[in-house]
């Protein structure tokens, strides 16, 4: 406001045409700097050479946020610039602003917050924290959504110990919510590497962990790839690989002491091996190789069981993969696996498995197992049986009272069954 | 009575005296620095960037004295030393052919320590001044920043010849020149703009070698000396992830060929003797006379199954540059049989007294074996040995030839196991290489954060001076369709 009184005042040819000529030289300037930047300092786009904030860090898609801020100067200069006197409509602007800004808020979190991907990512968030058991009290608010959602929540049954108990107590949407495959983005491998780490399929999670980190937007890096790449190479002996990984730690301020802590276990074989973690995985780890990938989980998980029969993780996902894809004879094949394992009763959901077992048979398939069938459960099954049997809308009022059980998924739940190998 | 001015003047006089000397007193210590990179006892170019360096441990200060001759050239550092260009190229020029003795002074806990000195050995050769090479995360099946670079081996600049930046998404590889001139330069670019990128005679050329005869487009190529032709193998790759934690990556073929393209012609041409059914053909390389053509061959197996018992042999064949023809057996110069092992990399040496190539346990993706070594075939005798210099417990993998056959880059994985880096040494004429060194770099912490590795690393005799934006129009551009022809 104060220039154009100035100008007003100045109004002379010299004058105008100095402003004309400062016009021309900010023009060249703002035009010829990502111009000769582009020319002579970095290879880019010529769409990136004007919108990137940084030249070293160039981004690969550019949020619509960026060109409209750059606009939004010269948008305001030019509404000024049409608007009369500020003086007298300062108060009316002060309340037209509130006025527009409050619904532009509203406006702007509805179009733009994906609440689901919230969801998604708070599930992701506390089994990155390894906060199992808030991670099921969640899912009992807020059931999943997704395979991601799913996949974080069976992760954190297994993690309890209650994968057996549990696990049909949520809306099971076929394996791909026990594993998730490799998608070529950022976040799933990262939910994909949290499984396979804690299942011992250490390698699995460190390929994860490095596609998630080489499919993160603009070229970027994540923190969390990189401290699970040490953590992976700290298990698998590669000490040098993870000692680089945690001197880049070192240099940021959030993972810093993580990793100054972490870096007493390298070449120090006691130290990991009586780590509660890296200790368990170490016991865990895989000695006789195979290729993996998801398409073979079953055998993959066959072989970690094999390998290390005291491996209860691998021996749940197992048998809710068989499970979820409704082959109860591999099933009952792997039950006398729970003598090995502690097991000291059958879990809830493998009950329900076995009953409906029995149903179907002559032998007792549970002949020669310390473990019994809960009159509980017995009760159940024939209560879901007459249901079952005898009425017409049996779905309906099975879904009630008996969702949540084995059965319930077995007769009504359609998935998509894997072929199994 | 002395001013203000004076007094500080006085104290600055001192404090500098007393930085530029090598210390009055200090503990003689019997064991030599631990350098990084180590830098001890190394032959360079004359030519080279200043091989700057650190001292591990904690040290607080550095004095790195470098004597020739009568000669003492004295730098100062915290914990590294970090050489200017200018000065480090006159002292190399000074002592070229003749020895440096290091010795290195730390003050560590408030005291002064020497260390026993080293040599730097300064060949009067010159290395060819450029290597071109690719940056690349040693991923899985995703990767982020990669990019074509080339690196001024006399100093510590580095240019972009064409990186994913420019090209989002598409990925490049398999750069390769002939004779080292970087005016006749190839490379691929996969993606949603694939195509063969031929520079040559300062025209660039996008083509599509993919032909319905041929099992893929081509991949590992090399130049025939006269220009006029690039052999290629065309090969089926897949990659499988190990589980334990010994391995992680096995790259392989489940079928491959060879084939020559005519640049001229713009055809591809085989023989059925390089491209059977039978057996898998890979890594052709001529020799530098022209009218040899090497190559590795493995009898075909079932992959993945048979992964770890495909092994290649290092084969010839004749070439008839002028009618474009092959000879009409093949030989083997090594046998898998013989040695047990698997060749790959086959690259004969400018004057056609070598041929380098790596050897693993079996496959040919050697970068993924840590057992794989380099070694050298006298092609005067037919003798073979393992560089027993060169090689590390990590893989050492691709290598290229500096024009003087005398120097050559290496990739190598002796760092940390992972990340790929290449080193140079000195063959004499013996045959004997000299102890390598890493590529210099002005912060000798450099690759501690480098997340990439340095790929096919591959000298050249000058600046290559097209870049990605000026080839931006022939890369846009549809690809070339080549022609196949198959010869007896």
């Amino acid at each position: 406001m104060k220039n154009r009184v100035l100008g007003k005042t100045n109004d002379t040819p010299v004058f105008r045409m100095l402003r004309i000529w400062q016009l021309l030289i900010y023009i060249i300037i703002s035009a010829g700097i990502p111009l000769f930047a582009r020319q002579f300092l970095v290879q880019e786009p010529i769409g990136l050479a004007y919108f990137s904030e940084f030249y070293y860090d160039l981004r690969i898609e550019v949020p619509k946020a960026i060109p409209i801020m750059f606009a939004l100067p010269a948008i305001l200069m030019i509404i000024i610039y049409f608007l009369p006197s500020r003086e007298k409509i300062f108060k009316a602007a002060i309340f037209i602003q509130i006025a527009l800004f409050i619904p532009a808020v509203i406006f702007g979190l509805k179009l733009w917050t994906n609440f689901r991907a919230e969801e998604i990512m708070k599930y992701d968030y506390l089994v990155r924290m390894n906060r199992w058991n808030e991670v099921i009290k969640y899912a009992e608010k807020t059931p999943p959504r997704n395979n991601l959602s799913l996949a974080m929540l069976n992760l954190s049954l297994a993690k309890t110990g209650t994968m057996g108990d549990r696990m049909f107590n949520f809306r099971q949407k076929g394996t791909g919510g026990l594993f998730l495959s490799f998608a070529k983005e950022y976040v799933a491998p990262m939910m994909g590497s949290e499984i396979y780490y804690q299942l011992g399929l250490v390698n699995a999670s460190q390929e994860y962990s490095f596609e998630s980190m080489e499919t993160t937007p603009d070229l970027g890096k994540s923190v969390r790839s990189v401290k699970r790449l040490a953590e992976t190479n700290l298990i698998n002996g590669n000490y040098e690989v993870a000692r680089k990984y945690l001197k880049l730690l070192e240099r940021t301020v959030f993972y810093r002491n993580w990793a100054h802590k972490t870096e007493k276990y390298l070449y120090n074989e006691d130290l990991i091996n009586n780590d509660p973690e890296y200790g368990d995985k170490r016991k865990m780890i895989i000695k006789k190789d195979f290729f993996f990938k998801t398409e073979i989980m079953e055998g993959a998980l066959n072989m970690l069981l094999q390998q290390n029969p005291k491996n209860k993780m691998a021996f749940q996902y197992l048998m809710g993969f068989y499970l979820i894809n409704k082959d109860l004879r591999n099933f009952m094949d792997r039950v006398p696996m729970m003598n090995d394992l502690g097991y000291t009763s059958i879990p809830v959901g493998y009950q329900e498995a076995i009953m409906y077992v029995v149903g179907l048979s002559t032998d007792n398939p549970m002949e020669g197992l310390p473990y019994k069938i809960s009159s509980d459960t017995k009760l159940r099954m024939q209560a879901y049986a007459s249901i079952y049997t005898t009425r017409d809308n049996a779905q309906e009022l099975l879904s009630k009272e008996f969702s949540g059980t084995y059965w319930y998924y077995l007769h009504y739940c359609k998935v998509d069954i894997k072929n199994v190998k | 009575m002395m001013n203000t001015k004076n007094i500080l003047l006085f104290a600055g006089a001192i404090i500098l005296a007393s930085c530029s000397d090598i210390p009055g007193h200090f503990t003689e210590k019997s064991v030599s620095p631990v350098l990084f990179p180590d830098i001890a006892d190394v032959t360079i170019p004359v030519n080279i960037a200043p091989l700057n360096f650190r001292l591990n441990g904690n040290p607080r200060k550095l004095i790195a004295v470098y004597e020739c001759e009568k000669d003492i050239n004295i730098f100062y550092g915290k914990h590294t030393i970090e050489i200017p260009v200018g000065k480090w190229h006159r002292m190399l020029n000074k002592y070229s052919d003749k020895s440096m003795n290091v010795t290195l002074f730390s003050k560590e806990e408030g005291k002064w320590i020497k260390y026993l000195p080293f040599k730097i050995n300064i060949k009067k050769e010159a290395i060819d001044p450029y290597m071109v090479y690719r940056l690349i995360a040693p991923g899985y099946e995703s990767w982020s920043e990669m990019g074509i670079y080339q690196r001024n081996l006399t100093n510590f600049n580095e240019e972009t010849i064409i990186d994913n930046r420019l090209l989002p998404g598409n990925c490049m590889n398999c750069h390769t020149f002939n004779n080292n001139d970087p005016g006749q330069m190839m490379f691929h670019l996969r993606g949603n703009i694939a195509g063969t990128v031929l520079v040559k005679d300062g025209t660039v050329t996008k083509l599509n070698t993919k032909t319905n005869e041929t099992i893929s487009n081509c991949v590992y190529p090399y130049w025939h000396p006269s220009g006029n032709y690039i052999a290629y193998s065309v090969n089926a790759i897949s990659q499988v992830f190990h589980t334990t934690r010994e391995k992680r990556i096995e790259v392989m073929d489940s079928k491959s060929d060879i084939v020559v393209y005519d640049i001229k012609k713009n055809k591809l041409f085989t023989s059925k003797l390089i491209s059977g059914e039978e057996s898998f053909e890979t890594f052709p390389s001529f020799s530098p006379d022209g009218k040899t053509l090497f190559f590795c061959s493995a009898r075909k197996g079932t992959l993945p199954d048979d992964f770890n018992k495909i092994m290649y042999s290092l084969c010839k064949i004749d070439f008839d540059p002028s009618s474009a023809s092959f000879g009409s057996s093949i030989d083997t110069l090594i046998s898998s049989y013989k040695t047990g092992k698997s060749i790959s990399f086959p690259r004969p040496s400018h004057d056609g007294k070598y041929i380098m190539f790596t050897m693993s346990d079996y496959g040919n993706f050697s970068i993924w074996h840590n057992e794989a070594d380099l070694y050298l075939l006298d092609l005067k005798d037919g003798s073979f040995k393992r560089m027993e210099n060169i090689n590390s417990g990590n893989a050492e993998s691709y290598h290229s030839w500096s024009s003087g056959s005398h120097w050559f880059v290496f990739s190598s994985r002796r760092i940390d196991g992972l990340y790929t880096r290449p080193y140079f040494a000195w063959l004499d004429d013996n045959g004997e290489a000299t102890k390598p060194f890493l590529l210099p770099q002005k912060e000798p912490d450099f690759y501690d954060y480098c997340l990439r590795s340095f790929n096919v690393p591959e000298l050249v005799t000058g600046k290559v001076m097209v870049n990605g934006r000026n080839m931006l129009k022939s890369i846009g551009a549809d690809a070339k369709n080549i022609t196949f022809e198959k010869k007896d």
